[in-house]
């Protein structure tokens, strides 16, 4: 079985735990997962999912998780990651494949308008930023799994970090870098077609519950068409002349904050309602 | 104090007696620390050994197969190995000789109180 096999099945048999239980396990899972870095996934997942087995049979023969596992999780989860074998050949697969994939994120919405040229630096710049940064939300997390924050305290985590990811992400809007170039017409339009099937294969071999993922690729799939349309005789020259709202500018602007609004909101509620 | 030998005590011991458990039958997790409970065990927070097993396996005294529990999931199920069975009987070896060096200490300072 491979590593994601194991972490699904621990997402469904974990609803067997009582509230209790599952804040205990949870709390362990969080501080593993946070500080796996370098380590063998599988042999992670694995013994997490064995943990959990143990932690419900425990929990059928009337023991609590703590008194189970013990008063002392974060000692005990701290010897478990030092017994987990190290394996950095996947560790560094792992980062070329999310590399690419940002690389993706970052440089498909610029493929939009064929006049502007594709800022290359910038987009280097953004990836290893995002990937440097996703490292350390999760090592941060890690840390923090035994320490039992309070409501207020919990905000203020919560608001910090969105302020920071706010302004991580405003602050690339800025960035701009001479590594610039102006991409061949006919080479990006057979590359975006390239994109568009893949996506679309991708959107259908995907499981049922991969909202996100598809929520993503549907956001990328948005940007390609515009980029192929844009491209496009006859289209391109509709799509490409500047708009002019007139004395309705101001709808303009109200609809893009309605637009983040809904989009932030929804990400929210999903998140919320998805927990795991 | 009394606590704190107990349990440097059972992390020298614990690896041979999940050895010696083993060797008897392929357990998973949450039966060994049964089978750990049933033999005087109970105190041992039963966190303890899912690093200890991994170390072992590690160090290939055990392996690991997936098979389906009584229970019915499947669960991982750890099997001695040559090497393992070869560790177990140096493990006996030398608690043997430990326990009877102790107790020949014991019966001495029995012996002198006396």
């Amino acid at each position: 079985m491979k590593a994601d096999a194991f972490s699904q099945q621990n997402l469904v048999l974990r609803q067997q735990l009582t509230p209790e239980n599952r804040s205990y396990y949870e709390d362990i899972i969080v501080y593993v997962r946070g500080r796996s870095f370098f380590k063998n996934d599988q042999v992670v997942e694995q013994s997490l999912l064995e943990i959990l087995q143990d932690l419900i049979d425990a929990q059928n023969h009337g023991q609590s998780a703590a008194d189970y596992f013990g008063h002392e999780p974060a000692v005990t989860a701290k010897a478990l990651l030092d017994a987990i074998p190290r394996q950095l050949d996947a560790f560094i697969l792992f980062n070329l494949k999310l590399f690419i994939f940002m690389l993706l994120i970052t440089s498909i919405p610029n493929l939009v308008s064929p006049k502007v040229p594709l800022d290359y630096g910038r987009i280097l710049i953004i990836a290893v930023v995002a990937i440097l940064l996703a490292w350390l939300v999760l090592w941060v997390f890690g840390t923090l799994a035994f320490i039992k924050f309070k409501r207020p305290q919990k905000i203020a985590l919560g608001i910090g970090a969105g302020l920071l990811y706010a302004g991580l992400i405003g602050g690339s809007i800025f960035i701009r870098t001479p590594f610039k170039a102006h991409l061949p017409e006919l080479g990006t339009l057979i590359g975006l077609f390239s994109l568009l099937l893949v996506g679309i294969v991708l959107l259908i071999r995907l499981r049922k519950h991969d909202l996100g993922t598809k929520m993503l690729i549907g956001w990328l799939l948005f940007y390609v068409v515009l980029g192929i349309a844009t491209r496009l005789p006859g289209i391109s020259t509709v799509l490409n002349r500047p708009v002019n709202f007139g004395n309705y500018k101001w709808l303009f602007y109200v609809a893009l904050v309605l637009a983040a609004l809904i989009g932030g909101g929804g990400t929210w509620w999903y998140l919320r309602r998805h927990s795991d | 104090m009394a606590s704190d030998l107990n349990t440097q005590l059972l992390k020298g011991t614990l690896q041979g007696c999940l050895l010696i458990l083993l060797s008897h039958q392929k357990l998973y997790g949450y039966a060994i620390s049964e089978a750990l409970s049933t033999f005087g065990f109970a105190d041992i927070p039963k966190g303890t050994i899912y690093p200890l097993l991994l170390t072992m396996e590690k160090k290939q005294l055990l392996k690991s197969e997936r098979q389906p529990s009584p229970d019915g999931p499947t669960r991982k199920y750890y099997v001695i190995t040559a090497a393992g069975k070869q560790a177990r009987d140096e493990f006996i070896a030398q608690w043997s000789t430990l326990t009877n060096n102790v107790a020949t200490l014991m019966q001495k300072e029995d012996f002198d109180e006396s």
